[in-house]
Formats: C-alpha cells, sequence, structure tokens
C-alpha cells in the first residue's frame, strides 16, 4: 500500500533557525497520525510544508506518489490535501453554508454547471455530518468556538480530501469544547478519512490516534504505536522537561 | 426636462468618469490588490485615445480598442514584474507608476503633446456613450459581487494564506483584478478625452486620484454601487454646489474621505445594508436553529466563543 | 562636472531629511504616508507666513517655528485620522489601505490650503531672511545655503540614529517594528510611540520644506510631489525603516541623477528613481541593505 503522503529528508531552515532538520515520515490511507511535540518543536512548519505553504531548504514531498515539492497550496489542495489552523479561519462576511462552499468551489470537479451542483449538495451534506446544518445561515463569529472548529472541520472533508491535515484543533479550548472535537475526529476516523492531528498534549492524542510521530527540535525523535511510544524514557523526558506532564 | 440635462451635462459626465476610475481601482481592493495603477492607465487610456485620433486620424472605435489591448498587454506586464510585492510595497510601486505616467505626460511631447497637451479628440462617445459603458462595468462588478467569484474575492481579501489552502491560485487572482482595474482606469480615460476633446498633464494630476478615491470611499469601497453612488455625489451634487474649479473641492474631498473612513467604513453603500433587516439578523447572530445543537452528550454553548483568545496566524504564502 | 557634484550634495540632503520621516512612519506605524510631501510643503508655507507677518524674525526661529508647526500637523494626521482607522480596522491589510486612503485625502487638504493661501502661484521666502554669500573654493562656487543644507542634514540624521540607537524611546520604536506589542516590554506605551514617530516624521519634513525653498528661493503647492517618488525609490534600496541606509542612498541617489541627468538628460533623470524602484522590488523585496529585526519585511 503505498503512503497518502510522504516526507523524504525535509529540512526547513529560516536563516540560522532549523525549525525542521530531517523529517522523513509517510501517512498510511485510513489512519488517524498523531504529530506530537513540545511548543516550538516544528510541529506547525512540518503542516506548513506538507501543504506547501513553506518551501522546504532540502527533502521532498509526495502526495498519492507525485511528487509536489515545487508544487502550489492550491494545487495541492485541488490535489486532495486539505488542511485547517491552529487559529480559526472562518472568513467574516460569510455564513457558516457559504464558508463550506469555499471548500468546495476551486476544485477542479465543480467547474461545469453541473459539478457546482454536486459540490454545493457535497458542502450541504458535510454540514450535516459536522452537525452544523441548522447553523448554515448564520454568521459564524457568533457561533461558540467549537461549534466554528467543526464548521472549520466541514469545510475540509466537504471536498472529500485524500487527507487532512488538523494543526492543533483544540488549542485554547475547554475540556468540553475538547471532547466534542474529539468525537468528531473519531467518527471521521472510523468512516476512513486519512488525518494528521498536530498536538502539543501527548494525552489527548492517545486515545485518538492509531500511529505516534513525536517531534523535538525539528527532528523525529520516536515513531510507532501511540501507548508504546509515548512509554519510550526519551518521549518522556521530552515532555517532561518541557513540564508537559503526560497521563 | 431636455432642458435640466443640457444645464446638468458637464456635471453628469464627470460622475460618469469618477464612477468608472473609482471602479476602476475597486476592482483592484476588493481582491485585496493594493494597487493604485488606475490613475496611470487612466493617462495611458486618455493619450492613447487622443493621439490615434486627434494626431493619427484614427476612428474612436478602432482608437479605443487598440488602446484596451495596449492596456491589457501593459498591465498583464506589470503584474508579472511586481507579482511578489504585498500590501504597502505594491501600493508604493503602482504610485511610482502613476508618477511616471504623470513624468511621461509632461515630457514625451511627439505623443502627448507635452505641456500643451492633445487638441481636437473627436467627441464620438457622447454621454449616451459613455453611461453604457459604465453601466456594463458595474453589470460585471455586480454579477462578480455574488456566488462563488464573489465569496473568492472576499476570501482573498480577507485570509491570503487561507485562500491558497483552498485551492485559490492567489497569484493568478490577483493578475486578473490587476488587469481587469488597468481596464477600467484605461476606459475612464478613454470616456475623459472623448468628453473633454482635449487632454493636458492637468487632466492627470493628484486630484484626479484624490476624486476618485473619494467617490469610491464615500460611496462604498466594497458593494458595486459604490463608483456609482460616490460618482454621483461628488462630481455632480459637489460640483453643482461647489462649481467644478472650486477652491475648496480638495478640502471638502479630503475631510469627507476621512471622515467616512473612520465612522463609515462601508461608506454611503453600507447604510442601505445597515437597513436591511435580514442582514440586522445575521449582524446580530441569531442562529435560525437552538444555539450550537452539539453532538451527543457534550456541552455545546458553554463557551464563550468570540471573544476568546486566538492564536497568531502562521507565517503567509510569501514570507 | 565639479559644480554638479556640490549641487548633488545639496539635494541628497534635503533627500536625506526627506526620507528619514517618510520611513520612520513606515517603519514604526506601517503606513505609508503620501501626505509626507505635504507636510513638507506645509513646512515652506508656515514659514512664509511667518516671514510675512513678522518680518525680521532670525532664520533659526522660522525655522525652528515651520519644525513645530509641520511636527503638529502630523501629530493631528495621526490623532484625528491614522489611529481611529487603525483601531477599527478588521485586519492588517485593511489597515494599511485605509489609512494610505486618508493619507492621500489629508495631502489634498493640505495642497489645497496651501494653493489657496498662495494664490496658487509659487512664493518665495524673503531674501532677507538668509543673505546668501559665495565662496570660491578650489574653483567651485560653494554658497552659504547649500553649506546649510548639508550641516542640518548631517547634524539631524546623525542625532536621529543616535536617539534611535541609544534612548529608551528608540529602543522602543526598534522593539515596536519588530513586533507591534513589544512596546508595552520597554515601559512606553504604544500610543506615545506612534505619536512620537509622527512628530519627529513630520518636524523632519518642515526642516527640509524650508531648507529646500531656501535653496531653491522658492516653493509651490505642488512642490512635494516629486520627493515622493525619489523618497520611495531611496526606501526601498535601503530597506524600510533603515536610517543609516536612507542617508546613504539618499546621497547615492541625488548623486547618480545628476551624472545621468548631465549626461543623458533631464527625462531619463526623472524616470531613473521609477526604475530603480521596479528593479529592487523585483530582485530584493526587503531593500538591499536590509537588516534583520529593525524593518518588517
Amino acid at each position: 500500500m503505498t503512503a497518502v503522503l510522504e516526507l523524504r529528508d525535509i529540512k526547513v531552515w529560516f536563516g540560522g533557525v532549523k525549525a525542521v532538520d530531517g523529517v522523513s515520515l509517510a501517512l498510511e490511507p485510513g489512519h488517524l497520525h498523531a504529530l506530537v511535540g513540545p511548543n516550538g518543536s516544528g510541529k506547525t512548519t512540518v503542516v506548513n510544508t506538507m501543504s506547501r505553504l513553506v518551501t522546504p531548504t532540502a527533502g521532498q514531498v509526495f502526495l498519492d506518489g507525485q511528487d509536489v515539492t515545487a508544487a502550489g497550496p492550491h494545487e495541492v489542495y485541488r490535489r486532495g490535501l486539505a488542511r485547517t489552523f491552529q487559529g480559526i479561519r472562518l472568513v467574516e462576511g460569510l455564513t457558516v453554508r457559504e464558508n463550506v462552499l469555499l471548500g468546495v468551489q476551486e476544485l477542479p470537479a465543480a467547474r461545469s454547471r453541473a459539478g457546482r451542483r454536486r459540490a454545493a449538495e457535497a458542502a450541504d451534506e458535510a454540514l450535516e455530518r459536522m452537525d452544523v446544518h441548522h447553523l448554515a445561515q448564520v454568521a459564524p463569529a457568533a457561533l461558540p468556538y467549537g461549534v466554528q472548529r467543526r464548521v472549520e472541520i466541514a469545510r475540509a472533508v466537504a471536498g472529500a480530501p485524500k487527507i487532512l491535515l488538523l494543526d492543533e484543533p483544540v488549542a485554547g479550548m475547554s475540556a468540553g469544547e475538547r471532547q466534542e472535537i474529539s468525537a468528531v475526529l473519531g467518527r471521521l476516523r472510523d468512516d476512513g478519512m486519512t488525518m494528521l492531528l498536530i498536538e502539543h498534549d501527548l494525552r489527548f492524542v492517545l486515545g485518538l490516534s492509531d500511529h505516534l510521530f513525536v517531534l523535538n527540535f525539528g527532528q523525529l525523535l520516536a515513531a510507532g504505536d501511540p501507548a508504546a511510544t509515548a512509554a519510550l524514557p526519551a518521549v518522556q523526558e521530552a515532555f517532561l522537561g518541557r513540564k508537559h506532564v503526560p497521563a | 426636462m431636455i432642458d435640466w440635462f443640457s444645464g446638468n451635462e458637464g456635471y453628469i459626465q464627470g460622475a460618469l468618469v469618477a464612477a468608472l476610475l473609482a471602479a476602476s481601482v475597486q476592482v483592484a481592493l476588493r481582491a485585496g490588490v493594493l494597487s493604485f495603477a488606475s490613475v496611470g492607465f487612466y493617462g495611458v487610456g486618455a493619450y492613447g485615445t487622443g493621439y490615434l485620433t486627434a494626431t493619427q486620424g484614427w476612428g474612436t472605435a478602432p482608437a479605443a480598442a487598440v488602446v484596451v489591448i495596449i492596456t491589457v498587454f501593459l498591465s498583464w506586464l506589470l503584474a508579472l514584474v511586481l507579482a511578489r510585492l504585498r500590501a504597502l510595497y505594491l501600493a508604493m510601486a503602482t504610485i511610482a507608476f502613476v508618477l511616471l505616467v504623470q513624468i511621461g505626460a509632461l515630457a514625451w511631447d511627439s505623443v502627448t503633446g507635452g505641456p500643451l497637451g492633445l487638441f481636437g479628440i473627436p467627441p464620438a462617445l457622447g454621454t449616451g456613450g459613455v453611461a453604457v459603458i459604465l453601466a456594463g462595468v458595474l453589470a460585471v462588478n455586480a454579477l462578480t459581487q455574488r456566488g462563488a467569484v464573489g465569496r473568492r474575492l472576499l476570501l482573498l481579501r480577507k485570509d491570503e494564506a487561507l485562500a491558497s489552502a483552498l485551492g485559490v491560485n492567489v497569484r493568478r487572482q490577483h493578475q486578473i483584478a490587476f488587469v481587469w482595474s488597468a481596464v477600467l482606469g484605461s476606459l475612464a480615460g478613454i470616456s475623459q478625452a472623448s468628453l473633454l476633446t482635449v487632454f493636458t498633464p492637468e487632466n492627470l494630476g493628484f486630484s484626479v486620484m484624490v476624486s476618485a478615491l473619494t467617490a469610491l470611499v464615500v460611496g462604498g469601497t466594497w458593494h458595486w454601487s459604490g463608483p456609482l453612488i460616490g460618482g454621483v455625489v461628488f462630481s455632480w451634487f459637489l460640483s453643482a454646489y461647489l462649481g467644478f474649479a472650486s477652491d475648496y473641492r480638495g478640502v471638502v474631498e479630503g475631510a469627507l474621505t476621512v471622515v467616512v473612513l473612520v465612522f463609515l467604513p462601508k461608506g454611503l453603500a453600507g447604510l442601505s445594508e445597515l437597513l436591511d433587516p435580514r442582514r440586522l439578523r445575521r449582524a446580530a447572530g441569531t442562529p435560525t436553529g437552538g444555539p450550537g445543537g452539539v453532538s451527543a452528550g457534550v456541552p455545546g454553548g458553554v463557551s464563550t466563543g468570540p471573544d476568546r483568545p486566538v492564536p497568531a496566524p502562521e507565517m503567509g504564502v510569501s514570507s | 562636472m565639479t559644480q554638479q557634484l556640490v549641487n548633488a550634495i545639496a539635494l541628497g540632503s534635503i533627500y536625506t531629511l526627506f526620507s528619514l520621516g517618510l520611513t520612520l512612519s513606515w517603519g514604526i506605524l506601517n503606513v505609508l504616508n503620501l501626505a509626507h510631501g505635504a507636510i513638507f510643503t506645509a513646512g515652506t508655507m508656515f514659514a512664509f507666513l511667518l516671514t510675512e507677518h513678522a518680518a525680521g524674525l532670525p532664520f533659526a526661529v522660522v525655522l525652528a517655528a515651520a519644525l513645530v508647526g509641520s511636527a503638529l500637523l502630523a501629530v493631528l494626521m495621526e490623532a484625528v485620522a491614522f489611529a481611529p482607522i487603525r483601531a477599527r480596522s478588521g485586519n492588517a491589510l485593511d489597515a494599511e489601505m485605509r489609512t494610505l486612503i486618508a493619507s492621500v485625502a489629508v495631502a489634498s487638504i493640505i495642497v489645497t490650503v496651501v494653493g489657496i493661501q498662495s494664490d496658487h502661484q509659487p512664493y518665495a521666502l524673503p531674501q532677507s531672511l538668509l543673505e546668501r554669500h559665495r565662496y570660491d573654493v578650489l574653483g567651485v562656487h560653494v554658497s552659504n545655503v547649500q553649506i546649510l543644507v548639508l550641516v542640518a542634514a548631517i547634524v539631524l540624521s546623525a542625532l536621529l540614529v543616535l536617539f534611535v540607537r541609544r534612548s529608551r524611546y528608540g529602543r522602543a520604536m526598534r522593539a515596536v517594528a519588530f513586533d507591534r506589542t513589544a512596546a508595552g516590554m520597554v515601559g512606553i506605551s504604544a500610543r506615545t510611540l506612534q505619536l512620537a514617530a509622527m512628530a519627529l516624521s513630520g518636524a523632519l519634513a518642515g526642516v527640509a520644506g524650508v531648507l529646500l525653498a531656501v535653496y531653491l528661493g522658492a516653493a509651490d503647492a505642488h512642490m512635494g510631489d516629486s520627493f515622493l517618488l525619489k523618497a520611495f525609490a531611496i526606501i526601498i534600496l535601503a530597506g524600510v525603516g533603515s536610517l543609516e541606509g536612507a542617508v546613504f542612498f539618499a546621497y547615492a541617489l541625488a548623486l547618480v541623477e545628476t551624472l545621468v541627468g548631465y549626461y543623458l538628460g533631464g527625462d531619463v533623470r526623472d524616470a531613473l528613481a521609477f526604475v530603480l524602484i521596479v528593479v529592487i522590488l523585483v530582485l530584493r523585496p526587503q531593500g538591499l541593505a536590509a537588516r534583520q529585526g529593525w524593518q518588517r519585511a
């Protein structure tokens, strides 16, 4: 089985700062992968490299077996790589439904008249899947944080991506909201969506993911079965050293 | 009616050209392109038409067609050159372009007639012709403010990085907006040259940019009707009350622009929106269903939502 | 030719003072202030009105009054237009766009008022304000005005650089240029800093205007326009916010322009700044002399 997304020896240097220093990893279809690491370990830079917002200093990115290292962010999106950002990025001035339509309208399939209709249907289905269809005509800014996040996930999955990258989707959330989002991700996993969940809280991903990558100082520290990997002394040390005590 | 029209024709013409030029600035801004090249292409349009008709003896229609083609070519070239620039750097480069066109208008005697300008440009378009051009332009802008294109433009303006992460080719969209803006600027220049029959460097001064920006801001920067409203309010009513060459025009325009920028960000076009009950409900955020009816067993409406600190956005595409 | 070089140095001095103010407001407030040229012009009008209504005042007093007047004008613009607009803007791009348009509007007000005051004619500061002397130095004519312009530019830019490098305010300004929220760390509010930056910017423009009016013998309402283009080129060459870079490239541009004008003619000289802007922006958008941490790229 080929990997949906693969990084080969990725290096991202900003001036003298080595944000990512030689990371290789492969994301297998149908799995919920988690990428954890203390703050500043280079997690967001890895996601930005995958979604082509950051150009690596060295290394290659493969999407579905094709080299996309030189492609633009809009191209990888059209080829099936969707992502969310750390902060909520909903467009003010558009309703919830219009925001979700943004997720499908730029896809090649939406070019024809019939394609546009199918895309709109897909957007409505995504609204239902994320349980926000009754809020379709509402301005998103007025909604609770957790609901806004679900609208964003609806936008990301509406176009049926091959892979979904989630950059700290529960950062700054209350316990209740974390549970809410955790349930959503669990359902997506059960539906067979390939995902990469970025998180600095090891505890949050342990019950949720089926494959764990641990990043520290821009390098992969460990990878494999979540529970076993989290128990490794090196991983424990990396998190304890920065006062992130896992369960 | 006819008496009224002939008595006010000059003001109406001023309003039409101001609206075209304001629309030209608008189509760049609404795509998130901070460009003021409109006034430069206004000069290209006016001098190009003037030169081809008055000096070379062409008909107005072929002259205008050639000038528009030249504008597309020039603006595409400029867009390619300036493609990497964002925000204030782009604004500065485009203002430099305007200043260069002004220098060129004075210096390139054989085409522009130097300080004396061009005379005897045939008045082929007339008030009606310019009104038709403006109507067509506004129709296109109104249509592209709705549906998928309208959403894409809003997305581009509000969040460029998000736009690219949702499949929008940002650079290409910016280039299209830049070229469309240039064409509208050129059409404004073609119209002005044809209406005035004379075009001198005086017609290309700082005040042209001020009038266009004032019309746009006062009328409404983000609504397709803004340039029309602003053009009518300014070039017509204001000219009628103050007189065309009033000494104080620059003061009135400047002061009104600042006041509207501070107190009425959506301009006069935004007033109607404020009164629209559907919008009001939407702005108040009253959900049509229960607030945040969330998945099983999770306390939904607990969080404070909008006033929660949101982490700073990541680096953009063009860092 | 040597005579041309003397003129180039005087011109470069005016460019220096003008550009320093513009790069300061861009670096610290993130505003492209198109009213900078108008404030420069307003400085000459302040001086002109003062000499008309209070003849016989010494030059230093007139210059100081124009400096204060221009600084106040810039502060007023910040307080009435820029600050409220920034406070109500949705995002950075929105704020940049709207302050830019506001600066055009303010420029329109100032230029119109100066135009009305001067009856749309060029106006001259009285000869008696500053007696002119000419010296022959190794066969080259040098006037006392040229020396004054050069000395003023050197002293003021040195003071500004020292201020930004050494004083608490200056450190806070550098911090703010790097990170908007950093001013508080130095114990100075962002509000105070923004006003201070605009005051300095306006003061420099006013001094530059009066010196130019004395140097040329006349001023008019639109004299600031052509300097904007030159200042753009200088700031782009130096990198936004770089003071030392602005000083260096102001003299370099004046020198190259003088040479180009001498050998290739005035039209080429006038287009040179634009060509430089485009070439630099395309090849090296962060400026030739860019350094980390002081300008926002």
